[in-house]
């Protein structure tokens, strides 16, 4: 194995590779992505809060 | 952040509301009385469900339905009635066995006297026809829930409230109505209708013992493709988004082209959504709805319903169904009615010289259609005669009886998709309408009672016998 004093005293100076970083998978965690996120239940009444959608004119 | 399990309890504590305290109701014990054993779980004022901000309320007058597994015997589709003045607010019922540790109870939202169901295949409906008392407000009964099954535990049976939470089926949309046009703005709506390019109503079956609250429920089965959201008091229109009435509607959740139509006491506005739109369950749809920019608009003339006086005069045509105890405050039947313990609260309409004006009884109208049936031949009877019978169709079902008055004071009205077939007689100035069950009439009939119904209200229809009670009044509609 190469070591960087060997590269200098060789006169060639021969520049590393770039480092790159362990490629990682990211994960979407959403519920789209079928990740289990709780039900969101009002208060009071106990009933499945409802999501507003955006308003728009037929 | 919001506390996910603090809100709607399931109490098995029982029977404060009515009997006496003993030393076990004060330990939150089931406690058997002459009807069996009282039964609470908590959750809040008149009538339905209703929308505090995105939030599904419950009213007074909510009656749920339970079902408790492994009691004996077994309760079966029962109603629960809402309870408001408890925090948190409580549903009570009456089961036949007292409820014991490892059953599982299951309940589900709005109460449908269905006898012999089973709640792994519990039919529930998104309605073809959905009432709105007046603009802005939500009708919760139009709007199925489900509840998430809870295990009893040996604390559910002593002192701790087990908790029953709710899931939406269907997804709701929330028409706004204005007008940039101004002679648009000063008509009044009527009733707003779907129709989509496929099913998104009608009935269909739930496994009340697979509701989860990991998996979105999901319904399948159904198979119309129009709604109609009726308005009992015409609803006036914005003349800006801003100043909007929201009519509300419950669809099956899906993705969804057709068109919007909009009816006036003037006109119909056709809208095309040709772009299908994503209706999800649980979501809101706001949906602003400019009658300056429908697509279509087609005049029409106010219809006037008028009063007939003979048994000739009931031929297949538009009713309102009404009833009155002093001829002067006429109440009739609503489309889409709450039913609550077999009874109907009627509907004020407006009667001037023997007629009613479309916009005074908004919501109302009745298909009445005169038929004909036949009876199966018995050996004593190889040859029977046709009879004659009517049904009652508010557009999307029909008002059915119970056993066809079969039963005594419990028996239930309630709305069916299948023909309920009913006897007519015009008797001293009145109709008598009783239901007919395998082509018998039974002795109670549909009648009217001015009086004050416990959990109903005053002037309710209901099943009763003749005494004390009044028949009915029918107003045609005029061609």
């Amino acid at each position: 194995m190469k070591n960087n004093a060997n590269l200098i005293s060789a006169g060639n100076v021969e520049t590393p590779p770039p480092y790159f970083a362990p490629e990682v998978e990211t994960l979407d965690v959403s519920v789209e992505q079928g990740f289990f996120t709780s039900v969101a239940y009002d208060d009071l009444y106990g009933t499945e809060d409802s999501v507003r959608d955006e308003y728009e004119e037929i | 952040m919001k506390n996910l399990f603090r809100s709607v309890m399931f109490v098995v504590a029982a029977t404060m509301a009515f009997t006496s305290c003993s030393k076990d109701q004060e330990n939150g014990l089931p406690v058997e009385n002459e009807q069996g054993y009282l039964f609470s779980f908590g959750v809040e004022d008149n009538t339905r469900t209703s929308l505090a901000g995105n939030a599904i309320k419950w009213e007074a007058g909510d009656l749920a339905g339970v079902f408790v597994t492994g009691s004996i015997p077994p309760t079966a589709n029962v109603s629960a009635t809402i309870d408001l003045t408890k925090t948190p607010m409580v549903f009570n019922t009456t089961l036949k066995a007292a409820p014991a540790e490892g059953q599982t109870l299951y309940a589900y939202y709005p109460y449908t006297a269905l006898s012999g169901a089973n709640a792994t295949a519990f039919p529930m409906s998104i309605l073809t026809v959905q009432r709105q008392q007046e603009a802005n407000i939500f009708n919760g009964a139009n709007n199925p829930l489900v509840g998430l099954p809870v295990a009893l535990t040996a604390a559910d049976l002593q002192k701790v409230m087990p908790v029953v939470k709710f899931r939406q089926l269907g997804s709701i949309i929330e028409y706004k109505l204005f007008s940039t046009n101004a002679a648009y703005a000063a008509e009044t709506v009527l009733s707003v209708a779907f129709t989509a390019d496929k099913a998104m109503a009608g009935s269909f079956n739930v496994d009340l013992t697979a509701v989860s609250n990991t998996t979105d429920p999901v319904i399948t089965g159904y198979t119309e493709q129009t709604i109609t959201t009726r308005m009992s008091t015409a609803a006036s229109i914005g003349v800006a988004k801003e100043s909007a009435s929201k009519i509300y509607m419950v669809v099956a959740p899906g993705t969804y082209s057709g068109a919007v139509t909009v009816t006036t006491d003037k006109a119909v506005y056709t809208f095309n959504i040709t772009v299908a739109k994503d209706f999800k369950r649980a979501g809101i749809k706001e949906l602003g709805v400019n009658l300056a920019n429908a697509d279509g608009r087609v005049a029409r003339t106010a219809a006037t319903y008028t009063k007939i006086t003979s048994i000739d005069d009931l031929t297949t045509g538009e009713y309102i169904i009404t009833a009155t105890a002093n001829a002067t405050d006429y109440y009739a039947i609503p489309n889409a009615p709450n039913v609550i313990t077999g009874k109907i609260a009627g509907q004020r309409v407006v009667v001037s010289n023997n007629t009613i004006q479309e916009k005074d009884a908004a919501g109302c109208v009745w298909t009445i259609t005169k038929a004909t049936g036949m009876t199966s031949p018995t050996p004593n009877n190889p040859t029977p005669a046709p009879y004659t019978y009517y049904t009652l169709n508010d557009g999307g079902q029909y008002l059915y009886h119970e056993q066809g008055g079969q039963r005594g004071d419990n028996l239930e009205y309630g709305m069916r998709e299948v023909v309920q077939q009913w006897s007519v007689v015009y008797d001293a100035n009145e109709f008598k309408f009783v239901g007919i069950r395998r082509t018998a009439v039974q002795r109670r009939g549909l009648f009217f009672n001015a009086a004050t119904v416990a959990g109903v209200g005053s002037n309710v229809f209901g099943g009763y016998s003749t005494s004390g009670y009044k028949k009915l009044t029918l107003f045609k509609k005029s061609v």
